[in-house]
């Protein structure tokens, strides 16, 4: 009976400290790709909204870069490669 | 006279329907396969299937220059690498602005994670954007010589719409475009040449390209 409690608590707290949870993906401007292009790549990768993707899009056309995924380290390496294919300046960090 | 993509049917017969002229097929097969080879010098990756880059398209370009660097052997060889190279299959130039542009850094915060992301990653990403860029070629060169339609599946406009951007950002390197500003100056220059027609041809190419970009990129679906 009071094992499961203790497990719990073990879980939990190894979630806490784990190294590896939050990571982001980050898209960085660049003055080749296509606002329309850029839209379409959130969409159709992520499956965000066209609302999402447009206010993703005009950030990293803004500010320069947006944070367009947030995970564990290996999604966020997954997503970046991705969008690497699709020819965006993607990069993976640590959230900070 | 080019006309741009336009969504057309709908289901199994969706499809994308653009007009260009076969100097404008020619031209764009042969930046793709510029571009392929550039990542691919030994033209080992991908479907290696379509004609070569012939002396036609030498002669489109000549004003353009060739995408590839003059310091990178033709054979795709490493200069001066005697017997068997375990290195081989990178025989690009990874020193190459545009090749850096088209594999990027993965991690601008931690060089060690970026060096390992590149071991996981570079040989797949590559592999796939030399398989776009091939197959979107061979599709082009399938066209019938004097004909000006072109309707690509979904597939072939995805693939088409990716290699795109692959062309554009490597033309985009060599032209030295490296913000918004110079991506406006670069339109003026094609809009209005100067005394340096090289440049300004390969600004009116860029221009053409980032045309059909967008109206591929404004009817595809997600």
């Amino acid at each position: 009976m009071s094992i499961a409690p203790v497990k719990e608590e073990v879980t939990s707290a190894g979630v806490d400290v784990d190294p590896d949870v939050p990571w982001i993906t980050l898209v960085w401007n660049d003055p080749v790709n296509l606002m329309s292009y850029v839209t379409f790549v959130f969409r159709s990768y992520f499956g965000y909204s066209k609302a999402k993707a447009e206010r993703l899009m005009m950030d990293v056309h803004v500010k320069g870069r947006a944070v367009v995924s947030t995970g564990p380290r290996e999604k966020m390496e997954i997503d970046t490669e991705a969008l690497q294919g699709y020819g965006l300046w993607a990069t993976f960090q640590k959230d900070r | 006279m080019a006309r741009g993509f336009r969504r057309r049917g709908r289901g199994r017969s969706l499809a994308y329907a653009a007009s260009l002229d076969p100097f404008e097929r020619h031209l764009l097969a042969g930046l793709l396969r510029q571009v392929a080879t550039l990542l691919d010098p030994g033209g080992t990756l991908g479907a290696a299937t379509g004609m070569p880059v012939g002396d036609e398209f030498d002669g489109i370009v000549a004003g353009l220059g060739d995408l590839g660097r003059a310091d990178l052997p033709r054979d795709g060889s490493l200069a001066g690498a005697g017997g068997p190279d375990p290195g081989a299959h990178t025989a690009y130039d990874a020193d190459d602005p545009a090749v850096q542009r088209l594999l990027p850094s993965g991690n601008r915060a931690d060089e060690e994670a970026a060096v390992e992301f590149r071991r996981l990653t570079e040989a797949s990403l590559r592999e796939r954007k030399v398989t776009n860029l091939r197959t979107s070629a061979d599709v082009l060169d399938a066209v019938p010589e004097q004909d000006e339609a072109l309707s690509l599946g979904p597939d072939e406009a995805l693939t088409l719409l990716v290699a795109l951007t692959d062309v554009r950002l490597v033309l985009a390197s060599r032209l030295g475009l490296e913000t918004d500003e110079d991506a406006e100056r670069l339109h003026r220059v094609a809009a209005d040449p100067g005394p340096d027609d090289a440049t300004a041809q390969a600004a009116a190419i860029y221009d053409f390209l980032t045309w059909l970009q967008e109206t591929l990129a404004g009817c595809l679906r997600p």
